[in-house]
């Protein structure tokens, strides 16, 4: 086993890291660009090393910079979170010159699911159902317009070396589309450097369903079930949970077989995501590969008992998969929220803030896995996740009512959040009746209920108002008198001469 | 009742509530004659606390920066009062009669720091509420801001490429 770790990351997932490793006893060792100096990650490793770069992202970028710190203390190993380095294939390269292992899948993997393209034409030969679209990579305007036209709208353009749903646009018709190419290619370009499309038939209002698998270096290959993470907003997942309530055993199991025969085709070793779009007639297809470990991770490590980051790790350093496929059962219901520092009220905006008071909420079955601490500035140099609050119940209906019971116990003060937002999708009928799909938040949401939650406690608020109001005003009265010094030392003084 | 002095107007929007206080006893506030009677249980720097209002339990925070607005943060949510004390609103109403006033901005104000992306529009352009006239990028996602208003497009403080700082007025419009 490692006996030291660097964690290339930051925030909640770096900790996540750091617990799993801790566990497995090795020691931490963290980087942070200083204007992290205080962020929990940089406070709460073993060891934190200072990284430089003309941004702080690009410090958490710096590969060179990265891998010479690993080696110069002596790091068997790097573990590239989510975001940042994990699906750089060059700096999983890096590392495996280097001689540090890079706890993920080898360059090839991240390589070709990397590029949506390529992938896609990998999966078509490995007989994976893919969603009808281009094969090739379009740079040319027009060449794109006409195969628009040949797949028929609506239509969904995408980011070639993207994820996360940036550089993703949704295009209904011919007149929009040349507004919305430019407008991804722009956010693709900021994003990931690239700015190269592909189109995808834009199946209507599917559910996003994705298999977690995970390999080891001894050709074992397992899925763990799936999460729903339909609850998106902007093509960014707000709620996931684990099991998904569309799916059967029957359709778990075909589900969890093709994920398992796609992370084979590609050779791949470590824990990665196939996410798949399920349509109304429950047919699945691949969307892509996340050759990572996922933000919302944390549901399936829940309804498995299976520690996917301390996984990760065991199988980095040589370790068979302690389990096989039928040693994986599922059991209860597990919800993620997460908590961004948006405002909802105003078209979820980011909400730049300190968070002046934090108080999580606890108990069986919550998890938070945060990166915050009371007192943290919300930066704008990075996303504004502040955590991930977890739910795991007997069954969905227990879930969803700790879920919405811990929002309730949530207190985030100092910036804006969207917690009310999130209790009030677990009070909406739709959610509880999971009846629900990608087009929940624009199409089926009422934000009107929002504004009524505000307007519950606004009589309260108003008195609390005029309280303050007439409590300062009250001070302000009393004018502070500049106080006569005390004189106690030279009386002291006296006092001993005296003797 | 003869404790019961000061009042004031507290205005949000379009809803105005009226307080009074007890001068012998700043726990108790009279809102829309409503009691209200108020314990602080708890306090943090940074203008937070913990307070019981006829015993139910708040945490805020509370951002008061001058004498005539108040804001309190409650987990998710900003309230905003505009504080009117009876010298107040004559002074108001005296500025309103001398016919001087704030020249208010109409137009798109960035919401939050970030880079112009793309300005759609020219000086002179007439334009519907909600058109989407600049594209502002932030936290590594674009937001296309619509016109609050319907008018014509007055000036142009946008320039694509170049950051703006929170409440820059990016397009004045008339």
């Amino acid at each position: 086993m490692f006996k030291k770790i660097l964690v290339a990351n930051r925030g909640e997932i770096a900790i996540r890291v750091m617990n799993a490793a801790r566990e497995l006893g090795i020691e931490t060792y963290a980087v942070y660009h200083e204007v992290d100096k205080q962020s929990l990650h940089t406070i709460s490793a073993d060891y934190a090393l200072e990284i430089v770069g003309d941004t702080p992202k690009q410090a958490y970028l710096d590969a060179a910079q990265i891998i010479s710190l690993a080696i110069e203390h002596d790091c068997e190993a790097i573990h590239p979170g989510y975001g940042f380095l994990s699906e750089n294939a060059s700096f999983s390269k890096a590392c495996k010159n280097a001689e540090i292992k890079f706890i993920g899948p080898n360059e090839y993997a991240i390589e070709v699911m990397g590029n949506k393209t390529a992938a896609r034409e990998l999966m078509q030969k490995a007989g994976v159902p893919i969603v009808p679209g281009t094969k090739e990579r379009i740079t040319n305007l027009d060449l794109a317009k006409e195969i628009a036209n040949e797949i028929g709208y609506p239509i969904l353009l995408k980011a070639a070396a993207g994820g996360g749903g940036k550089g993703m646009r949704k295009v209904e018709k011919e007149s929009e589309f040349i507004d919305s190419y430019d407008a991804a290619q722009r956010e693709a370009r900021n994003a990931f450097g690239d700015d190269t499309i592909y189109i995808e038939k834009y199946i209507v209002n599917p559910k996003h369903i994705e298999i977690q698998v995970l390999a080891d270096e001894h050709g074992n290959c397992i899925h763990l079930a799936e999460r729903d993470c339909s609850i998106q907003r902007r093509h960014q997942k707000v709620i996931e949970e684990a099991p998904s309530t569309v799916l059967d055993e029957k359709l778990r199991a075909a589900m969890g077989k093709v994920a398992v025969d796609a992370a084979k085709a590609c050779q791949y070793v470590n824990a990665g995501t196939i996410e798949f779009l399920l349509d109304k007639d429950k047919n699945f297809y691949f969307l892509e590969m996340n050759t990572r470990l996922q933000v919302e991770h944390p549901v399936s490590e829940l309804i498995t008992g299976v520690d996917l980051a301390k996984e990760q790790i065991k199988v980095a350093a040589g370790y068979p998969l302690p389990f096989e496929q039928e040693d994986i059962v599922i059991s209860g219901h597990a919800i993620e929220a997460r908590i961004y520092a948006e405002d909802p009220l105003n078209n979820f905006m980011p909400d730049i803030g300190t968070i002046s008071y934090l108080r999580n909420p606890d108990g069986i079955g919550v998890r938070v896995d945060g990166g915050i601490e009371r007192g943290d500035e919300v930066s704008i140099n990075f996303d504004p996740m502040l955590a991930k609050l977890i739910v795991f119940g007997q069954d969905r209906e227990e879930a969803i009512e700790k879920m919405d019971a811990a929002l309730s116990s949530y207190k985030v003060v100092g910036s804006r959040t969207v917690i009310p937002f999130l209790k009030a999708v677990m009070q909406s009928d739709r959610f509880r009746n999971h009846y629900f799909d990608t087009g929940f938040i624009e199409s089926d949401f009422d934000f009107k209920v929002l504004d009524e939650m505000k307007e519950n406690d606004e009589e309260y608020v108003a008195a609390i108002a005029a309280f303050a109001y007439n409590k300062n005003k009250n001070k302000k009265k009393v004018t502070p008198v500049n106080p006569t010094p005390s004189d106690w030392k030279s009386k002291r003084l006296n006092n001993m001469r005296e003797f | 009742m003869n404790n019961i002095q000061e009042e004031i107007k507290l205005v949000s929007g379009d809803k105005t509530y009226s307080a009074a206080f007890d001068h012998t006893d700043t726990s108790k506030v009279f809102l829309d004659e409503k009691l209200y009677e108020f314990k602080v249980l708890k306090e943090y720097n940074d203008n937070v606390s913990v307070i019981s209002v006829n015993n139910k339990v708040f945490t805020v925070k509370i951002n008061q920066d001058d004498r005539d607005s108040i804001e309190i943060l409650t987990t998710g949510f900003g309230y905003n009062y505009e504080i009117k004390t009876s010298t107040s609103s004559l002074l108001e109403q005296f500025v309103r009669q001398s016919g001087k006033g704030k020249n208010k901005v109409n137009g798109i104000v960035a919401p939050m720091p970030g880079m112009v992306v793309k300005v759609n529009c020219a000086v002179g352009d007439q334009i519907l509420e909600n058109d989407k006239l600049v594209i502002v990028e932030a936290m590594k996602m674009e937001n296309a801001l619509g016109s609050p208003l319907s008018g014509t497009v007055k000036k142009i403080n946008a320039i694509e490429g170049k950051a703006v700082d929170k409440g820059t007025v990016l397009i004045e419009i008339e």
